[in-house]
C-alpha cells in the first residue's frame, strides 16, 4: 500500500486514533518491558530462595529428598512446619526433592534415602560416582560465593558447577569443626528453571486473562484523554469559525476547567485583542485616510472647475483641464471605494436593505451593456421577478463592477453572458466572458485590492484594482459568496451566491425569492 | 441673498466664495463655529453654509445653538462624513440639506436656491433654468412651448446638468453619474442621448437646436448653459 494510498483514509490522520496507536504502544512496551525485568527479577529471587531453603533443611537435620508422605507436613501440629509447606513452600521442595547430599565420607543422604529413589530421580546418574566428581570438583573450585543465612553458623558457599554433563547449583557447608566434614548439596538448576517455568505458566495465564481489561482500559482511557484534549479544541475551533470583525471585541470564554486551557484561552484573547487593535488601525487609517482626502480633492476639484470654466472653451487648455477634472474624480471614486472596504472590515458597513427586483436591475445593465457594446455580444439569460433583500445601491455597484471588468477584461469581438436564475432556493448571478491568456495567478489575485494583474496595465485598462475585492465584501455582507474560475476555454466565470437562509427580512421571508414565492 | 460660510478650510471657502460672488450671492465668511454662531444669531442671513468639523465648537453644536435660538434659517452642512448615520446626525441636528465632500461649486450654489425656494414656501418638484424646465416627479421637461416624457436615462442626465448650470460635466462624469459606468466605452452614448434629448425638445425649428440651452464643449464635454443671477 503506497503512501498515497494512505493518505485516502483521514481517519489515519485523526489526533484520537494516532494517540490510541501510540497508547496501544506504549503498553505493549511496558508488558515486554515488565516481562524481561521481572523474569530475571523472579529467577534471581527463586534462585536465592531454594538456596536459602536447602541451607535451612541441611542445617536442621530436615532430610532434603523427603518422600511425598514425609513431606507432606500440612497434618502436622507443628505451626512451623506448616509455614514450610504453604503454597511457596510446596513449589519449593519440588526443587528440593531433586537435590543431592554428598559429603567427604560418600553419600550422607543415603542413609534417609534409598540408592533407588536417586536412579529414579536421577536415572543417568550414578550416586556414587556423582559425590566422587562432586568433591574433586568442588576441591577445585576456587570462586566460591558466601552466604549470609540467618541462625546458621556453619560456613556456607555455593557455586555453579557442571557435573555430569549437567549445570548444578550446588552448597558447600564447611563446619567450625575442622575434623568435621564437609558437605554438599547439589540441585540440577534444570530443577530451577523448571520450577521458574512453572511460575511462568501461571503469570501468563493470568496475563492472557488480564490482556482483554488491559486493552479496554487503554482504550477507554484514551478515548476519555482525547476527549479532554480535543473538546476544548472543538470548542475553539467553533468559536473561531464563527468570530467575526465585528466580534474582535468579545472575549473568548473558558474552554475547560484546567490551567493549560484557562492559559491557552488567556493567549487567545490576548492575540484577540491584538488582532483587534490591528484591524481597528488600518480600519481606522484607511477610513481616516479617506476623509482626510475629501478636503484636498475638494479643493483641487474646486479650483479645476473654476479653471475649466475660465478657460476658452473647446481650448486646449480647457480639454487638459478637463481630462486632469477626470482624473480627480478617479481618486475621488479611489477614496470611497477605500472608505467602503475599511468599514466592511471594521464590520461597521451598514446595509440600507429593502426588496430589490433584481431581474429588473440586471434587465437594466443587460439594455446599457447592449448600448455600450457594439464590439461585444451580449448574451443574457435572466430569470424574470427574482427579489433579493439587500442593499440595493451597494448590489448595484456590484453588478456594474462585475460588468466593468466583464468589458475590460474581453478578447476583440468577443462576448459577455449575464444568466441569474433561482436554483434550489439560491439565487445564483453568473457573469462570463471569454478573455486573454492570463497569467495562472491572476483568477487567484483577483480579489486582492490593488492587484490589476500585469495584462491591465500593459493594455490600459482603466481601473484601480479595487472593484473585484469591493465586490467580495459587498457579496459578503450579504452573506452571500462569490468566486470566479477560468475554463480550459479562457472563459472566465464569476458567480454570485446568495444564500436564501443568511439574510432574513423582519417578517422572516426568504431573502431571495420569485415573485410567486412571496 | 446673503450667505454665511462657516468654513475652517481657507482654500475650500476661496473658491465658493468665488462661486457664490459669481451668481451674486452676498457672503460673509468666518473660520470658527463660535464666532461664526454669533454671526448666524444676528438674523441677517437668508442661508447658512456650514461644514462640520470646525475648531473649538463643532458644526453641530453650531446647529443645534441655532435652533434653539428659534430660528429656522436653511442650512446646509459641508462635510467630509457622508455616512447615513453622520447624515441623520446633522438632520436631527436641525440641517435642511447635507453635501459630501468633494463637491461641485455649482451643485451647492444650486442647493442654495433650492432652500431658498422651499424656505419661502415656494417649493416645487419643477426644475427651471431659463425658459427650461423639468418636472422631478413626472419627469415631464417642457422647453419654450414643447414638452415630452423624458426615459429614466434622459431624465437622469438633464437633472444632472440643470442641477448645476454653467458647471462643464466631462463625458467619464456624464457616464459616471448616469449609467454609473466607470470605463470608457469607446462609444458615443452621452452624445446620442443628449441628441435625443435635444430631438424631443426641438422636433421641428433647426433654430430652436441651437438655442437649446444645453451646451457642447469640444473635447470636454456638456453644460447647460447659465442663465445670470436666476432665483
Amino acid at each position: 500500500m503506497s503512501f498515497d494510498t494512505l493518505r485516502t483514509f483521514k481517519w489515519v490522520y485523526s489526533f484520537r486514533f494516532l494517540i490510541a496507536i501510540q497508547a496501544f504502544l506504549c503498553t505493549l512496551l511496558f508488558v515486554v518491558f515488565n516481562r524481561w525485568v521481572s523474569q530475571t527479577m523472579v529467577w534471581n529471587i527463586i534462585h536465592d530462595k531454594i538456596q536459602s531453603e536447602l541451607v535451612i533443611r541441611f542445617a536442621s537435620g530436615l532430610d532434603l529428598n523427603p518422600s511425598p508422605e514425609q513431606g507432606d507436613l500440612t497434618h502436622s501440629s507443628d505451626p512451623s512446619h506448616r509455614l514450610k509447606f504453604d503454597f511457596k513452600g510446596l513449589f519449593i521442595g519440588q526443587v528440593v526433592q531433586r537435590s543431592l547430599r554428598c559429603d567427604q565420607e560418600g553419600f550422607a543422604s543415603m542413609d534417609v534415602k534409598s540408592s533407588a529413589d536417586v536412579q529414579a530421580i536421577f536415572p543417568r546418574i550414578s550416586p556414587k560416582l556423582f559425590c566422587g566428581d562432586l568433591m574433586r570438583v568442588a576441591g577445585s573450585f576456587n570462586s566460591w560465593k558466601s552466604l549470609q543465612v540467618d541462625g546458621i553458623k556453619t560456613q556456607v558457599q555455593s557455586a555453579d558447577l557442571s557435573l555430569e554433563g549437567l549445570s548444578w547449583m550446588v552448597i558447600q557447608f564447611t563446619p567450625t569443626r575442622p575434623d568435621a566434614p564437609v558437605s554438599w548439596v547439589a540441585v540440577p538448576k534444570s530443577a530451577v528453571d523448571d520450577y521458574v517455568e512453572l511460575i511462568w505458566d501461571i503469570r501468563n495465564k493470568v496475563l492472557i486473562s488480564v490482556l482483554p481489561v488491559l486493552l479496554i482500559t487503554v482504550i477507554l482511557t484514551t478515548f476519555l484523554i482525547t476527549c479532554t484534549v480535543i473538546n476544548p479544541l472543538e470548542k475553539l475551533k467553533t468559536s473561531l469559525f464563527q468570530l467575526e470583525t465585528k466580534d474582535l471585541d468579545k472575549p473568548l470564554h473558558a474552554l475547560s476547567r484546567f490551567n493549560e486551557f484557562k492559559d491557552f484561552v488567556d493567549v487567545f484573547n490576548l492575540l484577540r485583542e491584538r488582532l483587534r487593535a490591528s484591524f481597528f488601525q488600518a480600519g481606522r487609517f484607511s477610513a481616516d485616510a479617506s476623509h482626510e482626502l475629501r478636503t484636498p480633492l475638494t479643493i483641487l476639484r474646486g479650483y479645476a472647475e473654476r479653471a475649466i470654466a475660465d478657460c476658452e472653451e473647446g481650448s486646449r487648455q480647457q480639454i487638459r483641464l478637463s481630462q486632469m477634472s477626470d482624473e480627480i474624480d478617479r481618486l475621488i471614486s479611489i477614496t470611497d471605494k477605500l472608505l467602503l472596504l475599511s468599514k466592511a472590515d471594521a464590520g461597521s458597513l451598514t446595509l440600507s436593505a429593502a426588496q430589490v427586483n433584481i431581474s429588473d436591475m440586471l434587465g437594466e445593465l443587460v439594455m446599457d451593456a447592449n448600448m455600450f457594446q457594439d464590439k461585444l455580444k451580449i448574451i443574457s439569460n435572466i430569470q424574470k421577478a427574482m427579489y433579493w433583500y439587500c442593499d440595493m445601491q451597494l448590489i448595484q455597484q456590484l453588478f456594474h463592477n462585475l460588468y466593468t471588468n466583464a468589458v475590460n477584461y474581453n478578447i476583440e469581438n468577443g462576448w459577455i453572458h449575464f444568466e441569474a436564475k433561482m436554483y434550489r432556493h439560491e439565487l445564483v448571478v453568473v457573469f462570463s466572458n471569454p478573455t486573454p491568456k492570463m497569467s495562472h495567478d491572476v483568477v487567484e489575485r483577483a480579489f486582492e485590492r490593488f492587484y490589476r494583474g500585469i495584462d491591465s496595465h500593459t493594455r490600459l485598462i482603466d481601473g484601480h484594482g479595487l472593484g473585484l475585492s469591493l465586490c467580495r465584501e459587498i457579496a459578503r455582507v450579504h452573506y452571500a459568496e462569490l468566486e470566479m474560475v477560468e475554463d480550459d476555454q479562457n472563459v472566465v466565470k464569476v458567480t454570485l451566491r446568495v444564500n436564501p437562509k443568511a439574510l432574513m427580512q423582519p417578517n422572516h421571508a426568504p431573502v431571495a425569492h420569485l415573485l410567486e414565492t412571496a | 441673498m446673503k450667505i454665511l460660510l462657516i468654513e475652517d478650510e481657507l482654500k475650500i471657502a476661496d473658491f465658493v466664495l468665488q462661486g457664490f460672488t459669481q451668481v451674486g450671492f452676498e457672503t460673509d465668511h468666518f473660520t470658527q463655529g463660535s464666532i461664526g454662531l454669533k454671526a448666524a444669531l444676528t438674523g441677517q442671513y437668508d442661508a447658512i453654509v456650514l461644514d462640520l468639523m470646525l475648531p473649538r465648537m463643532d458644526g453641530i453644536e453650531v446647529l443645534k445653538n441655532i435652533r434653539q435660538s428659534g430660528d429656522a434659517i436653511p442650512v446646509i452642512i459641508l462635510t467630509a462624513k457622508g455616512d447615513l448615520s453622520d447624515r441623520l446626525i446633522g438632520f436631527e441636528a436641525g440641517a435642511n440639506d447635507y453635501l459630501p465632500k468633494p463637491f461641485y461649486v455649482e451643485e451647492l450654489i444650486a442647493r442654495v436656491k433650492s432652500l431658498m425656494i422651499t424656505h419661502k414656501g415656494q417649493e416645487s418638484s419643477l426644475l427651471v433654468v431659463g425658459e427650461l424646465s423639468l418636472d422631478r416627479i413626472t419627469r415631464r421637461v417642457q422647453w419654450i412651448d414643447h414638452a415630452m416624457v423624458l426615459s429614466q436615462r434622459e431624465f437622469t442626465l438633464l437633472e444632472y446638468l440643470m442641477r448645476t448650470p454653467g458647471h462643464i460635466f466631462t463625458r467619464k462624469q456624464i457616464l459616471k453619474h448616469v449609467w454609473a459606468i466607470e470605463f470608457d466605452p469607446q462609444t458615443n452614448v452621452v452624445d446620442v442621448c443628449i441628441q435625443r434629448i435635444k430631438k424631443k425638445l426641438t422636433p421641428t425649428s433647426q433654430k430652436n437646436v441651437a438655442d437649446f440651452p444645453i451646451e457642447s464643449i469640444r473635447g470636454v464635454g456638456y453644460k447647460i448653459k447659465a442663465i445670470p443671477n436666476e432665483l
